[in-house]
């Protein structure tokens, strides 16, 4: 049997949102006990072990996995600057959880998919709109709108998950280990925001896992949304349509490329299709009518499948139970039903 | 004549005018009708949406535009809808349709608008037409030949968030200016297609150059290291 990796409680531990004093409260041990377990320092006792299991909800099994944990170097975010580091760190156990149980459930199963991800180097193909024309030709999109940028990601083998991130002010994150070459990009968005918002969050991190992988000298985030804006609308096909932009001319543009009026406005600015005062006379507009948080014409988000289909692969085809899944994934039973849907055999993935 | 002529006019030369009709009277007659009149603006109303989601042609449309071919549009649905209907009379007034329900009422297709014409009124709801001699008796319910003899209303469309949305209203004009003396929103009704109604479409040839893979996003086998029993493939769908 394998040893208990310290990576787990740590992991165990930050998934529930607590900090090492309070996992040491709900166990009746102390403080510098749980730092010494979490650092390796000290073999961790069976009966400890169980209890600290019960304590956060999980199989024991799930704290002898050999995974290891990524930190934020090895993530991309697209978020608030305001979020708090607590915050961001629940999100990345969650993003590291469900990453290593796709990586898990991909030893079982093999994705076949008809297109790939390919690193890209910025330098030599010159700016992130140069990338994401790039991107578009290799995965043969038509010209056009994205029709579903889910089913692009999925089709080259990437996963996405929507994710539960709660009140927090995370959009998407996405990983691409460069030492783990068997496993796919992996995304996650929060699953509360509006289609719109979720393909340009998703696009954002196709640029980021495709360009930043060697380390650049420009702002990432502002190169991961030309990326991201160029995939969406490519500069090309769009930029007449952007000339005399007004609030009902972005709001049919929206319904079209489906992405949000903001993103069109912004667009429109940086392709020099309408001038500064234009651009904040549109801004201003769209706050006073109340757009920059609720625009109209929604747009429905994306649903993943590919999680969701492994997961069912494990089920029908492999013919594993709830138990033997549960356990597998480093659930208690009661998460993975509340997780799945009660109909096991219906299961609906909502993070 | 003009509209400033016509308003110095004494009003009795016009000749008498249909009595003032409430919203409840209007809402009692309309009501059972409610669901064909919401289908005739509603319908062409989702098919103006879907154009302009996907076809490049619709975008640029302004909000004048949309009015121009959703007004046509509902007419041309409220035809095929109604005529030859027991209890309706369909008629044209100078190219527009009018429509007569029961031999009680008759109902007109327009847009309307919420406005404020000085920055102290309170904004009212509008129509929008040329204020033309006869268009001034036609909305301040006078008798006149050559005008429908029945009290009129307007089934009327507001196109509301940068025209992504609608609103339908009845709405009723007793005056020679633009506005409505009172509107009546019109709550949602069943959709007169039947449910469960699937249209029969023609087959259409298919492309089927494509490998399966273009059919589905990912296919899933079992990998070569398990050691579980053997399985087939779960497909990704479009």
């Amino acid at each position: 049997m394998n040893k208990i990796n310290p990576e787990m409680i740590v992991l165990g531990r930050e998934l529930r949102g607590l900090t090492q004093a309070e996992l040491a409260t709900g166990v009746s041990l102390n403080q510098a006990t749980i730092s010494r377990y979490e650092s390796g320092a000290v073999e961790v006792p069976d009966e400890h072990i169980r209890t600290i299991a019960e304590f956060l909800g999980r199989p024991k099994s799930f704290f002898r996995w050999p995974d290891q944990l990524y930190g934020a170097s090895c993530m991309y975010h697209r978020k608030n600057r305001r979020l708090s580091v607590a915050e961001l760190t629940v999100i990345h156990a969650k993003v590291n959880l469900l990453r290593i149980q796709a990586s898990r459930l991909l030893k079982q199963a093999k994705v076949t998919s008809k297109y790939s991800f390919y690193r890209m180097d910025q330098a030599k193909l010159g700016s992130p709109e140069e990338c994401a024309r790039r991107q578009r030709q290799l995965w043969q999109m038509p010209s056009g709108p994205a029709r579903n940028v889910v089913s692009s990601i999925e089709r080259a083998g990437g996963m996405v998950f929507r994710c539960p991130f709660g009140e927090t002010r995370v959009d998407g994150v996405s990983q691409w280990p460069l030492d783990a070459p068997n496993m796919p990009p992996i995304f996650f968005v929060h699953e509360d925001i509006p289609g719109d918002r979720e393909r340009l969050t998703l696009s954002h991190e196709v640029g980021h896992v495709v360009m930043h992988h060697m380390p650049t000298e420009g702002d990432l985030e502002d190169e991961a949304n030309r990326f991201a804006a160029e995939f969406l609308m490519p500069a090309d096909e769009i930029k007449d349509e952007l000339r005399n932009l007004t609030l009902p001319k972005a709001a049919a543009l929206k319904s079209y490329w489906k992405v949000s009026m903001q993103a069109l406005i912004v667009h429109a600015h940086r392709l020099g299709s309408i001038t500064d005062n234009q651009y904040q006379y549109l801004f201003r507009q769209l706050s006073t009518r109340g757009y920059r948080t609720c625009e109209p014409c929604p747009i429905p988000p994306e649903e993943p499948e590919m999680f969701k289909d492994v997961v069912e692969f494990h089920q029908k085809k492999l013919r594993w139970g709830m138990s033997d899944l549960s356990e597998f994934l480093g659930e208690s039973e009661e998460n993975f039903r509340d997780k799945y849907g009660r109909n096991f055999s219906n299961f609906r993935l909502v993070g | 004549m003009n509209t400033t002529d016509f308003r110095g006019v004494q009003p009795n030369l016009f000749g008498p005018r249909f009595q003032r009709m409430s919203q409840e009277e209007m809402v009692d007659i309309l009501e059972p009708h409610f669901p064909v009149l919401h289908d005739s603006v509603m319908g062409p109303w989702e098919e103006l949406v879907e154009y302009r989601t996907n076809d490049k042609n619709f975008i640029d449309m302004k909000e004048g535009d949309c009015a121009v071919w959703l007004t046509m549009q509902s007419q041309i649905r409220a035809r095929s809808l109604l005529d030859g209907k027991p209890g309706f009379h369909l008629f044209d007034q100078h190219q527009k349709l009018v429509i007569v329900i029961e031999e009680k009422i008759a109902v007109t297709i327009k847009k309307l608008t919420y406005r404020q014409r000085k920055a102290a009124d309170r904004p009212r709801l509008e129509r929008s037409n040329y204020s033309t001699p006869r268009n001034v008796k036609f909305w301040d319910q006078r008798r006149d030949s050559g005008i429908p003899d029945y009290p009129r209303v307007i089934l009327g469309y507001e196109l509301l968030k940068e025209i992504t949305e609608v609103r339908l209203v009845i709405a009723y004009s007793r005056s020679q200016g633009k506005h409505v003396d009172w509107a009546y929103v019109m709550p949602p009704q069943p959709s007169l297609v039947p449910v469960g109604f699937t249209p029969q479409l023609a087959p259409v040839p298919m492309d089927d150059r494509h490998d399966d893979l273009d059919k589905k996003r990912f296919s899933i086998s079992k990998a070569d290291t398990s050691e579980q029993a053997a399985g087939g493939e779960v497909e990704g769908t479009r």
